[in-house]
């Protein structure tokens, strides 16, 4: 009989490891369905809440399953004369908002970190220093210098007021200069220049078709950030024109008992364009990010 | 086509580091001219310069006679092959090498007509519609390649496109590309750090160092007459032995316990030697210039002993190296040559193969 190699059962030993790390124990599965639970749990809640009169709401014990007035709150919810805000123009303004917002941030942002990621400027360096810095501004030290030149322009009340802020993000500039840094060569930017691009062309040409990974994480990142803002259109929007955040707070201000079923029913209407993207483009956008991250 | 004229052409990064400084060359209409030089020598810098994404200093590029300086690159009529191709990724084949010419507005059906030209002669056919992801190392040169060619330049500029292949295909692309510049005949800038692909390619060799152009010449008069001793030890591989020596008043140098006489016919062709006569020189061996003295029996006193410390049999020749004079010389002997590590071989030295070059400038004695 031949002897056996040191080899083999080291080797064995190495893929057992392996193993236990690429496959997951009933341990890992457990762990992960609770996760998945607590986060499921608040839509779930909003979504029984939203389906039941508000009475039921108060019951003891606690309704854990959805009811049958989901469609009745979802009818006296965009019945103006029932609550006090038009919230199918609140969906509306929050989609336009939303959507003009995280195109700008994506391309502004993308434009901007091309620029300082392959363009040679006199003083590159101080001026994303000082983009970087307004990262370390707190949000709400700006609101009322924001607040008055919103006033100074007339755009109080409108969703002008809203969008104009945030049409480009220190953030997104950073993602997108760091990113660029590393996934366009510089020879890339060469060969385009050679071939007879403009800086615009290069940036359109070549820059954008390279960052879309980046591009898809940062846009879905800032559509859900400005689906979600509350305080700043708080500040400088009404009830007659909100978008939809405020439009649910409206409705849980207006009486002396707070309507639960129906905020419930606006919080989850609100969730839902979100829940939309998500599944629409979740598979996309995943894509988009592991192609970014596995070179070819 | 067109000339290629650099003249005083100088780069000074900022912080100060000189890359290229009092550069003249001019590359003729139709020329296929190799800058080599090792890292740092300024040769990708002059390409650059020529391309016009770097700016120059100091000097003037000229392209067809006119001065570029101020030309943006996409409007100076060159096509460049990079090194790591830097083909669009998000492009087919067919867009990557159409992508110049749309730019330029070139009508469609001239588009689509050079592309399948270009296509056919690069063997690019069935991978047109592939991205670069999808395609091997040698078929991504092609198709860089591909994309100079439709554009029908005044130029071709390269930088080190041949690097990033394997030692094999790497061989097949150097006789391809050489093939390609007898067809087309454009003006070709080919920069490298490999001397053997400037040495095979190039109608002219230009070598640099330190941002200083050093010699331009064919390849062999290169080989041959080297201007200086960076150019003779850079050029050649194995390299050249180079030893420092004494040259006596009776014309003869000292290489070890061994004098070698010079001969009458090496005098006539560096008659200069004669002013160094008891002075110090550095004298260059190819190592193509010594063998196996057992091979040669006409060495007539012109002999080394040597002690072998590796002998590499290569099947068509051996390359063995030893000892000399303070310096690891090699040889490269005939394939039956007795040598072996450790023991002793007479070598002969072709004496009136000898390179003689000033110990203080480094300029060759001719």
């Amino acid at each position: 009989m031949t002897s056996i190699p040191y080899a083999i059962p080291r080797r064995r030993a190495r893929h057992a490891v392996a193993r236990r790390f690429e496959a997951a124990g009933p341990l890992t599965y457990l762990f992960l369905i609770l996760v998945v639970l607590g986060s499921i749990f608040p839509l779930y809640w909003s979504l029984v809440v939203a389906s039941h009169t508000n009475a039921a709401v108060y019951a003891y014990p606690p309704k854990l399953l959805p009811g049958g007035n989901l469609f009745h709150n979802i009818h006296r919810l965009f019945n103006a004369g029932i609550v006090n805000v038009d919230f199918a123009k609140a969906l509306a303004n929050s989609a336009i908002v939303s959507t003009v917002v995280t195109v700008s941030v994506v391309f502004f942002s993308a434009l901007a970190g091309f620029a300082f990621a392959k363009l040679d400027f006199r003083g590159r360096k101080l001026l994303f220093v000082l983009v970087l810095a307004t990262l370390f501004v707190p949000v709400q030290l700006g609101l009322i210098p924001l607040y008055i030149e919103m006033k100074h322009f007339g755009w109080l009340d409108n969703i002008k007021a809203v969008i104009a802020p945030n049409l480009v993000t220190a953030f997104g500039v950073f993602l997108m200069r760091q990113y660029i840094v590393g996934a366009v060569p510089s020879e890339l930017v060469a060969a385009a220049r050679v071939d007879g691009c403009n800086t615009w062309r290069v940036f359109w040409h070549v820059v954008m078709p390279a960052v879309r990974p980046i591009a898809a994480v940062l846009g879905l990142l800032t559509f859900m950030m400005s689906w979600n803002d509350y305080l700043w259109p708080y500040i400088v929007l009404n009830a007659r024109n909100p978008t939809v955040q405020v439009a649910v707070s409206d409705i849980a201000t207006v009486a002396y008992v707070p309507d639960y079923s129906l905020i419930l029913t606006g919080c989850f209407v609100s969730i839902l364009p979100l829940l939309a993207v998500f599944l629409l483009l979740g598979r996309q956008i995943i894509g988009g990010i592991m192609q970014g991250a596995i070179k070819g | 086509m067109a000339a290629i004229e650099y003249r005083g052409l100088r780069k000074v990064f900022p912080g100060g580091a000189v890359a290229v400084e009092g550069f003249d060359l001019t590359i003729a209409d139709g020329e296929f001219l190799v800058l080599v030089g090792p890292s740092g020598s300024g040769k990708t810098t002059v390409l650059r310069i020529t391309a016009g994404l770097e700016e120059a200093t100091d000097g003037d590029v000229l392209i067809g006679g006119e001065v570029v300086n101020d030309v943006p690159p996409m409007d100076r009529d060159i096509a460049m092959v990079f090194q790591s191709y830097a083909l669009y990724p998000h492009m087919t084949v067919e867009a990557n090498m159409s992508f110049g010419l749309r730019l330029h507005k070139v009508p469609k059906d001239v588009i689509k007509e050079r592309v399948a030209s270009a296509a056919q002669m690069l063997g690019l056919q069935d991978l047109l519609h592939r991205k670069p992801a999808q395609l091997s190392g040698g078929q991504r040169q092609r198709v860089a390649m591909g994309r100079a060619i439709v554009r029908e330049p005044a130029a071709f500029l390269m930088d080190e496109p041949l690097s990033n292949l394997d030692a094999k295909l790497r061989v097949e692309m150097r006789a391809y590309l050489a093939d390609l510049h007898q067809k087309l005949e454009t003006t070709t800038l080919y920069v490298t750090h490999d001397q053997t692909e400037a040495m095979t390619m190039g109608d002219r060799v230009a070598v640099m160092r330190d941002g200083v152009l050093q010699q331009v010449d064919t390849p062999q008069a290169l080989y041959d007459r080297p201007a200086n001793l960076f150019v003779a030890g850079f050029i050649g591989s194995p390299a050249m032995n180079l030893v420092r020596t004494r040259l006596t008043d009776a014309l003869a140098v000292t290489l070890g316990p061994t004098t070698l006489d010079l001969p009458e016919a090496l005098l006539a062709k560096r008659p200069s030697l004669r002013g160094h006569a008891g002075g110090e020189v550095v004298v260059g061996i190819r190592p193509e210039d010594l063998e196996d003295a057992a091979f040669v029996p006409s060495a007539n006193g012109s002999v080394l002993d040597v002690e072998i410390s590796r002998a590499e049999p290569l099947g068509a020749e051996v390359i063995a190296h030893f000892p000399l004079d303070g310096i690891a010389g090699t040889a490269r002997l005939n394939p039956r040559s007795t040598a072996a590590t450790g023991k002793h071989l007479l070598l002969a030295v072709a004496t009136d193969r000898l390179h003689f070059f000033d110990p203080d400038s480094g300029a060759a004695i001719y």
